[in-house]
């Protein structure tokens, strides 16, 4: 298992990383060519980062690989607390953001597999089918908001922005791990 | 997070705005705020509007007003417009739907076709569904969008958010999920005596050419030789 670094090791480890596998809105300090983990560990890694952005990448890296929320649902199980919450709830975001700009993501990625369901039940929200997926991020960003204090719906719309933004671009997604 | 706002919520938002201002002001509806008091949808997440007065003092009013009501009511409002994704068609506001008055308040939905136009600019998958209903519903007309699409598309600012080409994409999206096939319309320098449609065929975009007949002669019917 690697060792996981902190601060700025730790930013250009992951950044690096997920510019591997084709994400690339946030960039390594340092170029210099580091070992990619396998998709799977990035997303524990992204799950544990201390930086918000890191691990707002979980959601990013699930959109644009969503044939992997099998492996991204292998790596919340080996986690435990905060951080398997948190991460449980960036991946139903990525699912319920990938049912509300369906059509916008197809015509910039090509047709995609769903984001299966998964965490709903046991986190309260409604079906991802309710209201194009909307009615299950709204209610999970009222969860995280009382739970830890922030706007997170006002987050998700950013993240989502950004990423539309993004996602055009060539390259985007394209896999050299 | 407030919660979203439903007809009777919208209902009790415009009276209270009625009773509480006193200089005439013409208030816009927009967005999903529009299919909501028409009727089409359930609910919205925020009260979209844009606001027009011939006396400045009436809009200042109404912007002290609204922060009070937003408390009491327990409702999202937001200034919003089409232009804010994409350059408006001339006269859009002019081309606004009167729908009713509460006191000085005049409210109208704001031009349906520039709404779809900005639903298609961006082109979330409620944003589609919302303008599948408005031309279904008959509250927007297919051909003033494409018309509509062709007067903006030229303009040299306004894109900021969605590109031309982008929106262009989303248009053939829409009338894919529409069934429409896209109309080009003449230009100048076409020959009027030609009509021009396209279609797809097989994932390709095909143009097909046809003469119109040659107009009829005014006058008691011909019988044919």
């Amino acid at each position: 298992m690697a060792i996981e670094s902190t601060g700025a090791a730790e930013w250009d480890e992951l950044a690096a990383a997920l510019n591997a596998y084709g994400v690339f809105h946030v960039a390594p300090t340092d170029r210099a060519r580091k070992a990619v983990p396998p998709i799977g560990e990035l997303y524990r890694r992204l799950a544990l980062a201390s930086d918000p952005r890191l691990q707002e990448a979980f959601v990013v890296l699930l959109l644009t690989h969503p044939a992997t929320a099998g492996v991204a649902r292998a790596a919340i199980d080996t986690l435990t607390g905060a951080a398997h919450d948190r991460a449980e709830r960036r991946y139903v975001a990525a699912a319920a953001l990938q049912r509300m700009w369906r059509t916008r993501l197809a015509l910039a990625m090509g047709p995609q597999p769903s984001i299966p369901p998964a965490y709903l039940d046991e986190l309260g929200l409604p079906s991802l089918e309710e209201d194009f997926g909307e009615a299950a991020l709204r209610r999970l960003a009222e969860q995280e908001q009382a739970r830890y204090g922030y706007n997170a719906w006002s987050g998700y719309r950013s993240l989502m922005d950004m990423f539309l933004g993004h996602c055009r671009l060539r390259g985007w997604g394209r896999t050299r791990a | 997070m407030r919660e979203p706002t439903g007809r009777r919520k919208l209902e009790q938002f415009l009276a209270a705005l009625g009773r509480a201002l006193r200089r005439p002001i013409r208030l816009y509806l927009v967005g999903g705020t529009v299919l909501v008091d028409a009727g089409l949808r359930g609910a919205t997440l925020d009260i979209d509007f844009t606001v027009d007065a011939d006396d400045a003092t009436a809009v200042a009013d109404f912007e002290k007003v609204v922060p009070a009501l937003k408390d009491r009511l327990n409702v999202n409002v937001e200034p919003a417009s089409p232009a804010d994704f994409m350059p408006v068609r001339q006269g859009a506001l002019g081309k606004s739907r009167y729908v009713r008055n509460y006191g000085p308040v005049s409210v109208y939905y704001y031009d349906p076709v520039s709404l779809v136009l900005a639903k298609v600019a961006r082109a979330s998958e409620r944003d589609m569904a919302d303008v599948e209903t408005m031309v279904r519903a008959g509250l927007v007309d297919w051909a003033e969008v494409e018309a509509a699409w062709n007067e903006v598309r030229e303009r040299p600012t306004g894109w900021l958010r969605h590109s031309p080409d982008e929106i262009e994409r989303h248009l053939a999206a829409t009338r894919s999920r529409l069934n429409i096939q896209a109309a080009v319309p003449p230009t100048a320098d076409d020959d009027r005596s030609v009509q021009v449609r396209q279609h797809q065929r097989r994932g390709r975009t095909v143009r097909a050419h046809w003469r119109r007949p040659p107009p009829r002669p005014s006058g008691p019917a011909q019988e044919s030789c």
